[in-house]
């Protein structure tokens, strides 16, 4: 029988495998590899294939030796490992990219999908545009006309394809743009619009969200004004000095008393527009059964405001002499919309009455 | 699922290793040759290695080196009557099974036959 003789090659090969069994046992990995050196000199002379071709992987020689033998693929924090475990998770994503590609509606699918993407590039635009002024405040059109033209050139001319750097930024960007989607409109669908709350404030439609007016901190559910006789108002209009108009909150619906399966709403005042107008008072009350155990449809009546029985009659307005305020009251009309220059001021009140 | 030598050989690489070894000692790539030259062309030889060694630490072989002066060692691997009551065992094993893959492939190759019958 002939002699193995030393390859350099050979040599440097069974190095490389022993380094991929590295997390072996020493006396596990010299009986895999002790005379393996011998192996692959004789396997070379016999194949005739050049040896680079032959030694070419010492990963896959390695894994193929340990799997025969019956031990566990390289463990821990290898990079081995981990590259193993991205490739069977690549291949699974490619495997059902690629039965999905292979449905008949796909083509039809993916044109509509290719139609709209500038909805897209349009959507992901006004998001960081109001993303941004939500933030640093400040003039949400311009804003917003920049972010479009940018995001839709960069769609139109395909600029993440064309350059490496750019594709990156790019989805990162539209990564943002989607998580940023799914924040606003998760809670509520009117966050988005409420970025530009400035804008509604003058409107006296209002609904009656949020926390509403509050007295000592517990909730209002509703005010009944009374006239400097003493006899009570209906059908006021309250603004605060922002020309907001104030409305009770969405938890002025409370239980009658304790225990009771009996709510108290309120009902929002109906202006000519058919606009629901919560900062109407006193705002009109309505009883309603939570349950309709006894088969009936929630029942509606109207509750007598239970105002001050003993109204403190004679109270004087604030004299004209102490209190140069502008006009205060809006427009009886039923669509107020009083400005600034109309609302009534604190700022006009004398600080000396008090 | 695809059906290949190479499919069919991972059940059956230890048996056929042992019936190799069992006639005679011999070293990895020896090992390999003779598989090779029995008609497995597509055994790979990390493949036989890594069987030889889990055989040995099965207690199915022996193991001895023949020192070299110039050049690597060769491990040689041989049987023991651990590694013949194992062939001994597995062969029939195979022996059935091959036995029900022939059955089963003679009633696919002629089902008209039996439709007619």
């Amino acid at each position: 029988m002939n002699v193995p003789v030393a390859n350099p090659q050979v040599t440097a090969f069974v190095e490389a495998v022993r380094a991929e069994l590295s997390d072996l046992s020493a006396e596990e990995r010299d009986e895999l590899t002790d005379g393996l050196e011998a192996d692959l000199v004789d396997a070379l002379s016999d194949s005739g294939a050049p040896p680079e071709k032959q030694l070419s992987d010492p990963v896959d020689y390695a894994a193929e030796l340990r799997s025969a033998a019956g031990l566990p693929p390289r463990a821990g924090s290898s990079g081995e490992e981990r590259q193993g475990a991205a490739a069977r998770v690549q291949a699974l994503v490619a495997e059902r990219r690629d039965a999905v590609l292979r449905q008949p509606w796909w083509p039809d699918v993916r044109a509509f999908l290719v139609t709209l993407r500038p909805v897209w590039w349009v959507l992901r635009a006004l998001v960081a545009a109001a993303t941004v002024s939500w933030v640093f405040g400040g003039g949400q059109f311009l804003l917003a006309l920049i972010a479009v033209v940018i995001s839709v050139e960069v769609g139109r001319r395909g600029l993440a394809a064309q350059r490496p750097g750019w594709r990156s930024a790019v989805v990162v960007a539209n990564g943002i743009a989607v998580v940023a989607l799914l924040l606003v409109f998760a809670p509520s669908p009117g966050r988005l619009l409420d970025a530009g709350r400035s804008t509604d404030q003058a409107s006296g439609s209002s609904d009656p969200s949020g926390d509403g007016l509050r007295f000592d901190g517990d909730p209002v559910r509703n005010v009944f004004p009374y006239d400097s006789q003493g006899r009570p108002l209906t059908g006021i209009q309250l603004f605060d000095q922002e020309g907001r108009p104030l409305t009770v909150g969405a938890d002025g619906r409370l239980p009658v008393a304790e225990g009771q399966e009996l709510l108290v709403e309120p009902v929002p005042a109906v202006d000519a527009a058919g606009v629901q107008r919560w900062n109407v008072y006193p705002l009109r009350q309505q009883v309603r059964s939570v349950n309709g155990t006894d088969g009936s449809d929630p029942s509606l009546r109207t509750v007598p405001p239970s105002g001050p029985s003993a109204v403190p009659s004679g109270v004087l307005p604030p004299s004209a002499s102490l209190s140069p305020s502008p006009s205060p009251s809006p427009s009886p009309s039923a669509s107020p919309s009083p400005s600034r220059s109309v609302s009534p001021s604190p700022s006009a009140s004398p600080s000396g009455t008090r | 699922m695809r059906v290949d030598t190479t499919q069919l050989l991972k059940g059956v690489l230890d048996l056929a290793v042992l019936a190799v070894v069992s006639t005679e000692d011999g070293y990895g790539y020896d090992v390999v040759r003779r598989l090779r030259a029995a008609g497995l062309a597509d055994v790979g030889d990390a493949s036989v290695y890594g069987t030889l060694r889990r055989l040995y630490t099965a207690g199915a072989l022996t193991s001895y080196v023949a020192p070299s002066d110039e050049g690597p060692h060769r491990k040689y691997y041989g049987i023991n009557p651990r590694g013949r009551a194992l062939l001994g065992e597995q062969t029939v094993t195979w022996s059935a099974f091959a036995d029900t893959m022939q059955g089963l492939l003679k009633a696919a190759a002629t089902p008209s036959e039996e439709v007619t019958r």
